[in-house]
């Protein structure tokens, strides 16, 4: 008994404190249902609550809510994405890591069957070695690797995600046969850092926010950066300038289901521009240090199967598939 | 070491005991764990360790323990039953009992996805209840109801866990 | 003596009557679910996220930290009294716990636990205070080699939980390695013993492991030999630790905290692996009375282990806070809400938001405070849950486990998974396989592997890199001590043709 009066008072407090209390059904249109294909609390999930913020404002009479389907790099996601055939009311927060998993844990389901509606927001990856490394630039990089791959301990997060792809990216412009990068993956972007603070590993590679504070505060040091050109208030060249001709944007975006009635489909393409031209959207993007790349229709479609192309092919090489 | 349960009915299968089927299970499952990692690809170059090096080695060494165990219960060993307040050790085992709660619990499983939570979370604890022994119908199915809303409002409403809504969903 | 004074304004900043409000709504959030099984603090801190919109930074946190504080305590009290540990953290709790529980000393166990996290969170957050660089660089400076090394002293922890039959204690240690290799190879990313269900592709969740073994388990293995008969009502007993409690609890909390608080600062160091530790070492360090309780109930065996968890949730915050490192899930998540507000946990969040921070700290103190001043006097309060008649305290039970199970991937195939591992931890009890070797495996087996591999390729094959840190040798030294001492000492009675000495063990 006392349990239960416990945890209602405990939840009737959190309401009555945060003030975000239900609101009740009703309103214009169908509720949108935005699935995060992972746990509370990473990226994906980040970008589908602060979506459901900036529709909420955009849009206030349209209702959405946001639910977790985590498991297998979104893939246990896509499939019951998959399974929603010509549901106009829901989307699904992917990217460039789905596209990986995709291959890597063979799943049945690919991003063919899904309706591709915009892309979001890009992050990119940067390149850092301990301040007290011998490397100094991407030329160095290169010709450690070249002399043994196997003594270049590449740090980053789990085998196949963007920062693997990334390493293997780079050891093939730098002329090293990417099944010989010497990847160490660590489970989130803390395990790597502690790593490299500790000098254990030669090179890091992760998304920039991670590093750009430890960069800044002189305890690691930016080789470079994946961007096409310098990123502002980071000094570091980009990967092409260090002669390594590798380009790469940890995007991220919205699908939906497949089979989506043509005015299903410009209904969430509008309403995806909507809360990208607000406010909240501008101010969440600023305060993530997200790099905001619009994209949808065919434009997003076309763009969609460029990279599964390349992260098929690079994966391929460096021996993650059989 | 009075042995009150399975009291052999004396004769030919004295040999077998519950136990020994367990026992079997921790060899058989370090097979598994081999046979099961055999196709694992070792594709990409791995300095040190490749992925099967630590199943081979938790697989074969199940199967080692695995054998000394099957011997032990063999030979008239047996492990000594946990003691809780609410289990009387002496009492043979009521598989009826076990089979009823899995059962109860895998039907919950089931219709969860369709019936939603409050309803499938109260018939699970309606039936585990009834099964362990709740003597007043009516009484036991008010609590299940009342449990199954309060989770419900809860955690779904408070905390804003995704659990099925079901049959209710709209409703509630 | 500068942080002093920042701790005192950061206790002015905390002190208001709205932070206060949230500091207690988080302990009593942190407690409630600390003591539904399956229901963690990383999980509510992850659900609760969104009011990062709506609220102050650092009321958010001040209520956070409570969460997170509270959660580590409540988790002990299921495990005392139902033998059903609401976290994994709380699982060693449970083996000496439930058996004080169950003869009578459950207030006496909870009161021990809830004086034990306040002393163990109170000092160190202190140290956290006080010592967060040495702590960082400490931190820091643990290689692949020495988290090797130091899953293999862990190890060594299992020796003392093998219950009277080696064999069947191997066999459990063995399951649990097994569960822990289902799931994708880190290092490889190649699926091992999936069966190809995508579901189990990021392995079994640790909270099934604990929920399943022990909750599920308990459940069916009271189904199967329920006693008939009216069971006798518990005596809950003097609702207050007697001097000889206080005096057999105060070492075994502080060697918990000395064990606990360095270990939260280790990226996966987490707060299974100090609890274990702190049992071993207090079953080894048992004389006398203790000695022949140990295994039957001896309160070193709660004091210790509860210590040790408070005090790695405060050792967690030592390098989030001063490196934006976050080494347990909670951490993390309390990372991603630092940069909801467009904060970056580090050397600079100091030197920016000193107000944050240390209102903050202080507002552990307050917690702390909270949590003792709520649970003490609840403890004799909890203890009558085991009042609840029995067929609805088991169904509330479940229900609560399939809830927290569910909630974690919102996947039936995680329900399933949790009603074999509640067979198999019930096909335990009934024939007496130990359980806790299991979750020893099942915790350490993976980081024992993962390091190893680390630690190889990054010494590009050679194996002389596992010695060459004086941490790993230190840490190889000592694990070698712990097995071999009571080998050499059995050995050493037999030689001399004397008695055994008290360790007499039936095999």
């Amino acid at each position: 008994m006392r349990l239960r009066i416990l945890a209602a008072l405990a939840a009737l407090s959190v309401l009555a404190v945060s003030g975000c209390g239900d609101t009740g059904s009703g309103g214009g249109t169908s509720a949108l249902r935005i699935m995060a294909p992972a746990a509370p609390g990473g990226g994906w999930d980040q970008t589908s609550r602060v979506a459901e913020q900036a529709i909420k404002s955009a849009v206030p009479d349209r209702q959405v809510e946001v639910f977790n389907v985590p498991g297998a790099g979104g893939t246990i996601g896509l499939a019951q994405l998959a399974g929603e055939k010509g549901n106009g009311d829901l989307l699904m927060t992917m990217g460039l890591v789905m596209v990986g998993a995709i291959e890597q844990n063979k799943s049945k389901v690919t991003l063919a069957e899904t309706t591709p509606i915009a892309k979001l927001t890009e992050e990119y990856e940067i390149i850092v070695v301990p301040a007290e490394s011998p490397l100094k630039t991407l030329a160095d990089l290169a010709a450690a690797w070249k002399a043994d791959p196997a003594k270049v301990s590449v740090a980053g997060g789990s085998a196949g995600g963007t920062d693997h792809i990334v390493a293997g990216l780079m050891a093939k412009a730098a002329g090293v046969d990417p099944k010989q990068v010497n990847y160490i993956a660590h489970s989130g972007g803390g395990e790597a850092l502690n790593a490299l603070l500790g000098n254990k590993v030669t090179i890091g590679v992760s998304g920039v926010g991670e590093f750009a504070e430890h960069v800044k505060s002189g305890k690691l040091r930016a080789l470079g950066v994946t961007s096409a050109e310098r990123l502002p208030d980071l000094d570091a060249p980009t990967l092409k300038e260090g002669g390594m001709d590798v380009e790469l944007a940890n995007w991220r975006g919205f699908v939906a289901p497949a089979g989506l009635s043509d005015a299903d489909h410009k209904a969430l393409t509008d309403l995806v521009t909507k809360m990208h031209d607000s406010q909240a959207w501008k101010d969440a993007v600023a305060k993530n240090g997200w790099i905001d790349s619009f994209m949808t229709g065919q434009e997003f479609a076309g763009y969609l199967k460029s990279e599964e192309t390349r992260v098929k092919a690079i994966i391929a090489e460096m021996g993650l598939v059989s | 070491m009075s042995a009150p349960d399975e009291a052999a009915p004396a004769g030919k299968r004295r040999w077998w005991r519950p136990e020994l089927g367990l026992a079997l299970v921790v060899p058989a499952l370090g097979v598994l764990v081999v046979l099961g990692t055999l196709d694992v690809s070792t594709a990409a170059s791995q300095l040190g360790l490749g992925p099967r090096f630590f199943p081979m080695l938790v697989g074969g060494s199940m199967i080692l323990v695995g054998l000394f165990y099957v011997a032990d219960v063999l030979r008239g060993g047996r492990g000594d039953p946990e003691e809780s307040e609410d289990v009387d050790v002496d009492a043979p085992s009521d598989w009826r009992s076990v089979g009823l709660v899995s059962g109860v619990f895998l039907a919950f499983v089931a219709v969860l996805d369709v019936l939603g939570w409050i309803i499938a979370a109260s018939l699970l604890f309606f039936g585990l209840a009834t099964v362990l022994g709740a003597e007043h119908r009516l009484r036991t199915a008010g609590i299940a109801v009342v449990m199954g809303v309060s989770t419900y409002l809860l955690f779904v409403k408070g905390l804003g866990v995704t659990l099925p809504g079901g049959l209710l969903r709209g409703v509630i | 003596m500068e942080s002093l004074q920042l701790l005192l304004d950061g206790f002015g900043s905390a002190l208001t009557p709205v932070n206060l409000l949230y500091a207690l709504v988080g302990v009593t959030l942190g407690t409630l679910v600390g003591v539904l099984p399956g229901i963690g603090p990383a999980m509510t801190v992850a659900l609760l996220l969104p009011i990062t919109f709506t609220v102050p930074p650092a009321s958010a946190f001040i209520m956070f930290a409570g969460i997170y504080y509270g959660g580590m305590y409540g988790g002990s009290t299921t495990s005392i009294l139902l033998n059903t540990p609401g976290e994994s953290s709380s699982m060693i709790t449970a083996l000496e716990g439930n058996k004080m529980a169950r003869r009578g000393r459950a207030a006496q166990a909870l009161a021990t636990a809830a004086i034990g996290s306040f002393v163990a969170g109170t000092i160190a957050t202190a140290l956290l205070v006080f010592a967060a660089p040495a702590v960082v660089s400490f931190a820091i400076s643990f290689g692949p080699e020495d988290y090797f090394a130091l899953a293999i002293l862990a190890f060594t922890a299992v020796s003392s939980v093998l219950s009277r039959s080696v064999v069947r204690g191997l066999a459990s240690l063995g399951l649990g390695l097994m569960i822990g290799l289902v799931g994708i190879d880190q290092q490889t990313g190649q699926a091992r013993l999936t069966l190809g269900i995508a579901q189990l592709l990021d392995g079994i969740d640790v909270v099934i492991v604990a929920v399943g073994l022990f909750a599920v388990g308990e459940a069916l293995y009271v189904a199967s030999r329920l006693r008939h008969a009216p069971p006798e009502v518990v005596p809950v007993g003097r609702a207050w630790m007697g001097r000889a409690d206080w005096g057999r609890s105060w070492r075994p909390w502080l060697r918990g905290t000395a064990l606990g608080f360095p270990f939260g600062a280790l990226p996966g160091g987490g707060a299974e692996i100090p609890t274990f530790l702190s049992y071993a070492a207090e079953k080894r360090l048992a004389r006398g009375v203790a000695r022949e309780e140990y295994g039957k109930g001896a309160i070193e065996g709660v004091a210790g282990p509860e210590a040790a968890n408070n005090a790695s949730a405060a050792g967690t915050l030592v390098p989030l806070l001063t490196l934006g490192l976050p080494t347990s899930a909670t951490a993390a998540i309390m990372l991603a809400a630092f940069q909801q507000y467009g904060l970056q946990p580090g050397p600079q969040l100091f030197d920016h938001n000193p107000a944050l921070v240390w209102g903050m700290i202080a507002s552990l103190f307050i917690g702390n405070t909270m949590l003792l001043v709520l649970n003490l006097p609840l403890a004799p309060v909890w203890a009558k849950l085991l009042r609840i008649p029995r067929p609805y305290l088991y169904a509330g039970i479940v229900l609560f486990a399939a809830l927290g199970v569910y909630a974690l991937n919102a996947s039936a195939v995680d329900l399933v998974v949790l009603y074999l591992l509640g067979v198999l931890g019930f096909a335990m009890r009934r024939f007496g396989l130990p359980v806790a070797p299991a979750v020893i495996g099942m915790i350490l087996g993976p980081m024992a592997e993962i390091q190893l591999r680390r630690a190889l390729a990054i010494g590009a094959g050679d194996v002389g890199v596992l010695v060459r840190s004086p941490i790993a040798v230190v840490l190889l030294v000592l694990s070698a001590l712990a097995l071999l001492t009571p080998l050499f000492r059995t050995l050493l009675a037999r030689r001399t043709g004397g008695p055994p000495l008290p360790v007499s063990r039936e095999d």
